[in-house]
């Protein structure tokens, strides 16, 4: 089989990109976040048993684990046949690359240019914002953005891949059950249309409502007893409202287009401002950015998340500015420059995404999780008791669980936690002895993980109370953590 | 659709029938939550006056069930509700006969009626609904039979006793009725006329010896919730299962076009999911009107002309699983409904101590009552003069710390025992020393008599 031109640059973009994740995630053993530390637990525990952790007595020293569990069964089985560095550190980097194929397609689908959708592609293939989630990471946001894309490549392609369309549908809802962008982006594609006086195909209304049915249906049989307890208020997964706060609102102008990428911001803008053909195309990329300023505004869904959306879908329309920008210079006298222009257009896209995002995934790798982060939990697997529960802030629990194997009082897995930040903050913030005592004694912690990342998230350089006191032993340092032993 | 035409389909629906309301009983028997408790209670011993409750009052109660219960009450509380479960659905199957002559849309929707979250928790166990229910589905049936019609109005006639707030909503949807059909008017102002008298004598008697019915003002601030208000899947007790009401939605839609034909059904629906936000016992009516929609739904989809066989196939499967989920998710729910064995357990040593009044949280209250203890307070609020003051005298106890605080209000209402068991903790404190806790775990004249199973008894020495 002879491939196109066009073929072989896609291949080339895509083989950069997974470079780029490559040549990042190799720079450590480890991997750069804790969430990934969840994953690797769950998925090496469905290939050794078969069946997944349902009640985590590692977890808040005890919890209930509401996951469905796809991403771990996948991997899992998986780490079955394949070394284990091709389960969880490759397989990763090539499902986060994978974005540039499904990129191409849909900004090929609205330009009908192949090389606007090429520009479109390789404008994805470097978005800080989607590679400071997913380098050297396991996450589901590493298969959700590219499944949600095809998703939506299907829906617009319904008559040939519907197929496509419901089985990756269905997967998606198994992954994120409560991840709403998909729901929204069809109801706001419906009412987009309605408002715009599109027919909505007949084929394409059967396909949003059985998508609705599904997504109800799953999240009802996933999340019955929170849907009964809770209400509706389960979509907000049990936050607590304190980690609600650092989730959404700590907005910042220009460093939110540095990770959207500044030639992404521009082209992308441009491209919906100029696109006067109004299909259903276009009118499904203005759903999804309606429905992700909805979720972003009702706080539904991360604002790092919201803001990765937003520039993915700016690199599709990105094409589109990139199309017109081209036929424009074809009616101009420099025409005749117009490889030159676009060379030099393609470069300065670069560059501006390649710093940024080299910056980023440099600051992931080295600072995501560290060498000395990783030496400390394996001091505390090797030096303490077996059932002794180690404090530490909330995005180390998963950290304290997978290297430490030690009980945690806090993690991320909120839906049936008690909740326990505003004693996990005493603990870093208190200068009272008795209350900081009280809060690890309430959660029978025996020892008390103090790391730099703590003393950031907390803003401050030490614990007062523990200075001069003889209730707390110190019993390991490095430059990035000391571990306490509680006496008293 | 073709099989829903069968012979022996109504037998498979019986059969359905027996078989879901079962569950419940076999599983976990007919004490689930307070009501039953409460009831069989007021069975065992009629009288216009309750010792127990509220330490003490005027017994202002829907007596209906209860008396209808007492000849046998044991036996009758586990028989009534699912013999009566049964004879609903044939009854509501008359009510159809009347309205629909399609047997495939008569037959999906008893099928959806035995699965709805409301039917299976109206008839699994001796609630206070299964009685009013059946009895509504009997007049109701009566009613639509011309020849029959007279003989609905002793049915109103005593239906006050049950339920004055299922009487009210089922009169006015057969207002709407008479009002569109234009005929049984007469019977109807008997009905009116029978309710109202039989209504007005009973609850006479009732306010000439309590005086007006009080609500309290310090009940907890319920938010207005659509959800979670209306639909079973949402947090409601008997609401409505979400997918039955999406394809009653659809069904609406499909007959849209014929509204004016159909106004009394779509009058009477939008007055019952008004009142159903602010009353929930009108959701069991509200999902006997829902049901048929439901089915006409499913038939219009069933029949639409689809562009993809998958998608229909795949559409009309998720809502069986759905319909079917609400259902299994509201019998598991009352398998593992309050009280459990630890409860039972503490029931029964209570009821083995001396006499005295008990102190927890009015949830309990029935609980306590049934050990044949006396309560401070309970959920039966309604006709209780001293109500308001003795659910404040309670948030002060819950919270109080000290002997200046409670001394006083143990005293003047005799309390001897408190009741305290994990939920509870759950829902009053947030600290195991806090309040209440503190005082019993600290002071002398506190003593535990009972812990098993999260349940504590504390006997004031």
């Amino acid at each position: 089989m002879k491939l196109r031109k066009e073929t072989w640059t896609l291949l080339f973009i895509f083989f950069v990109a997974f470079g780029f994740h490559l040549a990042f995630l190799f720079q450590v053993p480890f991997f750069s976040s804790d969430e990934s530390y969840f994953h690797l637990r769950h998925s090496q525990y469905i290939t050794e048993h078969f069946s997944p952790i349902v009640y985590d007595s590692l977890s808040y020293g005890g919890n209930v684990i509401l996951n469905t569990h796809i991403l771990h069964y996948f991997l899992g089985i998986l780490d079955i046949f394949l070394p284990e560095i091709l389960v969880y550190k490759i397989l990763p980097a090539l499902f986060a690359s994978s974005i540039v194929f499904v990129i191409y397609l849909l900004a090929k689908k609205v330009t009908e240019n192949e090389y606007a959708a090429l520009f479109g592609a390789l404008l994805a293939a470097f978005v800080p914002s989607f590679l400071s989630v997913t380098i050297n990471q396991i996450s589901t946001t590493t298969l959700f953005v590219p499944l949600f894309l095809f998703v939506l490549y299907g829906l617009l392609t319904l008559e040939k891949q519907r197929m496509l369309f419901l089985f990756l549908s269905l997967i998606l809802v198994l992954l994120e059950p409560l991840n709403l962008l998909l729901l929204f982006t069809l109801l706001m594609f419906i009412v987009l249309s309605l408002a715009e006086s599109h027919a909505i195909q007949k084929n394409e209304m059967e396909a949003i409502g059985l998508f609705t049915l599904l997504f109800l249906l799953i999240n009802l049989i996933f999340f019955k007893q929170l849907y009964l307890t809770q209400g509706l208020a389960t979509v907000w997964q049990n936050l607590p409202l304190e980690i609600y706060g650092n989730l959404f609102q700590n907005f910042d102008l220009f460093q939110t287009i540095a990770i959207i990428g500044i030639v992404p911001l521009i082209l992308g803008v441009l491209g919906l401002l100029v696109y006067k053909k109004h299909d259903r195309t276009i009118t499904l990329f203005q759903s999804v950015l309606l429905a992700d300023f909805t979720l972003l505004l009702l706080r539904l869904i991360p604002f790092e998340e919201g803001v990765l959306f937003l520039a993915i879908v700016l690199c599709v329309t990105a094409a589109i500015s990139i199309e017109k920008i081209v036929a424009y210079i074809r009616l101009t006298k420099a025409a005749r420059y117009k490889s030159l222009l676009m060379a030099t257009l393609v470069i300065v896209a670069l560059v501006s995404l390649i710093i940024p995002s080299v910056v980023i995934a440099r600051d992931v790798v080295r600072e995501g999780v560290t060498v000395s982060e990783i030496e400390a939990m394996e001091w505390i697997r090797d030096n303490t008791p077996e059932d002794s529960v180690v404090a530490g802030n909330v995005y180390e629990g998963n950290l304290i669980i997978a290297i430490a194997q030690r009980a945690n009082i806090i993690d991320t897995q909120f839906f049936y936690a008690e909740d326990r930040i505003l004693d996990v903050e005493t603990i870093f913030t208190t200068e009272s002895l008795v209350k900081a005592t009280q809060a690890l004694r309430k959660y029978g912690a025996d020892y008390l993980y103090v790391s730099k990342k703590s003393q950031d998230l907390y803003v401050v350089s030490e614990l007062p109370y523990i200075k001069g006191e003889s209730c707390f032993e110190e019993v390991f340092r490095n430059d990035y953590a000391i571990v306490y032993k509680m006496v008293c | 659709m073709q099989l829903f035409t069968k012979w022996y389909v109504k037998y498979i629906l019986l059969a359905l029938c027996c078989a879901v309301l079962l569950v419940v009983p076999l599983l976990r028997g007919p004490l689930i939550g307070t009501e039953p408790f409460f009831t069989a209670r007021l069975a065992a011993h009629p009288s216009w006056h309750d010792d127990l409750s509220f330490g003490g009052r005027f017994a202002a109660y829907a007596w209906g069930t209860p008396l209808v219960l007492s000849p046998a009450p044991s036996v009758l509380m586990a028989a009534l509700p699912f013999l009566l479960g049964i004879a609903s659905v044939l009854l509501f199957s008359s009510i159809l006969n009347s309205f629909i002559e399609d047997k495939r849309l008569k037959y999906l929707s008893l099928l959806f009626l035995i699965l709805s979250p409301s039917f299976i928790y109206t008839f699994s166990f001796p609630n206070s609904l299964f009685l009013p229910v059946f009895l509504v589905l009997a007049a109701a049936s009566l009613f639509f039979h011309k020849r029959y019609s007279w003989w609905s109005l002793p049915i109103f006639v005593i239906l006050p006793l049950f339920s004055i707030l299922i009487t009210t909503a089922c009169l006015i949807v057969l207002f709407c009725y008479t009002l569109w059909k234009k005929e049984q008017q007469k019977v109807f102002l008997a009905l009116l006329f029978g309710a109202l008298l039989s209504g007005a004598l009973y609850y006479g008697y009732i306010f000439y010896n309590t005086g007006w019915a009080v609500g309290l003002s310090l009940g907890e601030g319920k938010a207005f919730q659509l959800f979670s208000t209306l639909f079973y899947d949402f947090g409601t007790l008997y609401g409505l299962g979400i997918f039955l009401t999406l394809l009653a939605t659809i069904g609406i839609l499909s007959k849209w076009e014929k509204k004016y034909a159909n106004l009394f059904l779509f009058l009477s629906l939008s007055f019952l999911i008004v009142v159903s936000f602010f009353r929930q016992e009108t959701l069991v009516l509200l999902n006997l009107m829902v049901v048929p929609f439901a089915a006409q739904g499913f038939m219009f989809l069933a029949e639409l002309r689809w562009t993809s066989k998958h998608f229909k196939m795949l559409t009309l499967l998720a809502f069986v699983c759905g319909i079917v989920f609400s259902g299994i998710s509201q019998m598991d729910a009352l398998t593992e409904a309050k009280p459990d064995a630890h409860v039972l357990n503490a029931i029964q040593f209570l009821s083995e101590q001396e006499q005295g009044t008990v102190f927890s949280h009015q949830s309990r209250g029935a609980w306590i009552a049934a050990s044949g203890q006396k309560n401070m307070i309970d959920e039966q609020y309604l006709f209780v003069p001293d109500a308001e003051k003795r659910f404040w005298d309670a948030e002060i106890l819950y919270s109080a710390r000290t002997k200046e605080e409670i001394y006083p209000i143990l005293t003047a209402y005799d309390i001897k025992y408190v009741w305290i068991d994990d939920e509870m903790k759950g829902i009053l404190w947030d600290y195991q020393t806090e309040g209440l806790l503190f005082v019993l775990e600290y002071s002398r004249d506190f003593t535990k008599i009972y812990d098993e199973g999260g349940v504590e008894i504390w006997k004031l020495t």
